[in-house]
């Protein structure tokens, strides 16, 4: 519950501005109550609306679950709560973070571009311009909610036979009280007041306006809310502080590549360095009795962008001198220098320096090859080379379908097992060999002795 | 009233542990992260079995305090 008071804590413009959206989180829906939520302020009844949520579940190929998780986390409850506003504040609703964290999970792994190196482009029309039905139906589905949206807000005099009925409105907006006014239109003839009254917090209902402020049963004033105590943020000592710690990274990351004993890229590399800085500087924070602030927002933007790096997007980031990556039983092991990718199917192989050889005829950074486990053979030794024999139906994942043998045959790549690391150096070491499971659908791939 | 002038009030104790644990849960991803990058493979399975076990034992523990707060 809020008062008025905590209606008027400050809060950043952009939270202001989503309320100012008058889109509220129902009170009986399964999941936060998005759905019942949106589709009462665009009209709609519950049923219908979750019907039209689960056929927009299916046309969108899942990536409905990530658009489902923003609203989710950053739409106020009836009480004008803001999940997100609220863990960053530091008084987090754990459940409803989980599941948001869930459906986003499932959504940006549903997203159109999260394809697999198994996906075969060429049974879709137009080649890879099918991953725009989704977000085109997605899209669509948001401008519909907002133009609908900005339907209801205008007065009923200026909207058509199809409106809404302004009790209906007025019912909607109600449970809101004047703490978070549920419309704009509200919002605005709050505002409105509030700069001819010097201050009045008197909820305005729907559609209210100048006649309103004539009405003649006016209140007396009231007597303003004692000031509520406040908790500081984190202050400009404690973030001049994680300003400091990350120059300082920067300075030590780039004097590490410049030494050469920098296995990733230094940009990734700081990006890694500056979550534990932030971390770092959280924990100070809260040994102070501070807010987190702006300190969260950044953690969450680190911890989603890695995620997404790691996890969604294969291929995202060319790990220059990072390391190729080969999989062996399924796990995917850094084994020497060159151009490494994430595998988000653990079961394609870069090895080596293939921009300059392998890949001769193809972009340069291609994916090599889409795997299944078919070579196997033993590693030993400290170096090896990796011949690829691809007959004619192989196919490579490029930035189009591209199907061929072309200047593909007797291409070999040096892969330096010198810099093995985790299991495969321990296999390595041990003597013990490797059992590669490398391959392609109708390929050899051969790991040799050099 | 601008909130400059509103008196300050620093977080209890308890607050401030749950921050500074959401501290420790990030920098500890971020380790995580430098430790990925320089080719440490992480067992996924066993990190979300204990993720999952930390966050109950979390959860257990607040709802521990609440009962004992609520005598």
């Amino acid at each position: 519950m809020t008062t008025n008071d905590e209606g008027q804590r400050h809060e950043a413009a952009f939270f202001t501005s989503i309320r100012g959206w008058g889109m509220t989180r129902g009170e009986h829906g399964v999941f936060g109550g998005v759905v019942e939520g949106v589709g009462e302020r665009i009209g709609l009844d519950r049923v219908p609306a979750r019907i039209i949520a689960v056929v927009l579940l299916f046309l969108t190929g899942g990536f409905f679950f990530a658009l489902y998780a923003a609203a989710w986390a950053l739409l106020p409850d009836r009480s004008g709560r803001i999940i997100i506003q609220d863990f960053g504040r530091g008084t987090p609703n754990v459940g409803a973070l989980i599941m948001i964290a869930i459906f986003a999970t499932i959504g940006l792994n549903a997203t159109p571009w999260s394809w697999s190196p198994n996906r075969d482009w060429g049974h879709f029309p137009f080649g890879g311009l099918w991953v725009l039905i989704p977000l085109s139906i997605a899209t669509g589905a948001v401008v519909l909610v907002i133009v609908l949206a900005t339907r209801a807000n205008k007065p009923p005099s200026a909207r058509g036979p199809m409106a809404i009925p302004p009790q209906r409105a007025s019912a909607a907006s109600a449970p809101t009280g004047a703490t978070y006014a549920a419309t704009p239109g509200a919002t605005k003839a709050a505002r409105a007041d509030a700069s001819s009254t010097q201050g009045s917090s008197t909820a305005i209902p729907l559609g209210g306006g100048a006649g309103d402020a004539a009405a003649p049963n006016q209140t007396p004033p009231t007597p303003p809310p004692p000031p509520r105590p406040r908790t500081p943020g984190p202050g400009s000592a404690i973030y001049l502080l994680t300003l400091s710690a990350a120059v300082f990274a920067a300075a030590a990351i780039w004097l590490l590549d410049r030494e050469g004993r920098l296995e990733a890229s230094p940009v990734v590399a700081w990006l890694a360095v500056a979550v534990v800085i932030v971390g770092a500087a959280i924990i100070l924070a809260g040994a102070t009795g501070r807010r987190v602030g702006f300190l969260g927002f950044l953690a969450w933007t680190f911890i989603i962008g890695w995620l997404v790096g790691l996890t969604v997007i294969p291929r995202a980031f060319n790990f220059a001198d990072g390391g190729a990556r080969i999989t062996i039983d399924g796990v995917t092991h850094t084994i020497g220098n060159g151009h490494g990718w994430f595998d988000q199917e653990a079961d394609a192989v870069s090895c080596g320096s293939y921009d300059a050889s392998v890949a001769a005829g193809m972009p340069a950074g291609t994916p090599v090859l889409t795997a299944n486990p078919s070579v196997f053979t033993t590693i030993a030794g400290d170096a090896a080379i990796v011949q690829i024999a691809p007959d004619a139906s192989v196919t490579f994942h490029a930035d189009e379908p591209f199907t061929g043998s072309i200047s593909w045959e007797a291409q070999n790549v040096t892969c330096d097992f010198d810099r093995a690391t985790g299991d495969l150096y321990s296999a390595l070491r041990a003597g013990e060999g490797v059992i590669v499971n490398i391959g392609a659908e109708h390929s050899a791939i051969v790991v040799k002795e050099n | 009233m601008s909130s400059r002038n509103r008196p300050v009030v620093y977080r209890p104790l308890a607050q401030r542990v749950t921050t500074m644990l959401w501290g420790v849960a990030v920098a500890g991803f971020g380790a995580g992260v430098i430790a990925h990058l320089q080719g440490y493979e992480f067992d996924v399975e066993l990190l979300g079995i204990v993720v999952l076990a930390v966050l109950g034992a979390w959860i257990l523990a607040s709802a521990v305090v609440a009962i004992i707060r609520g005598r």
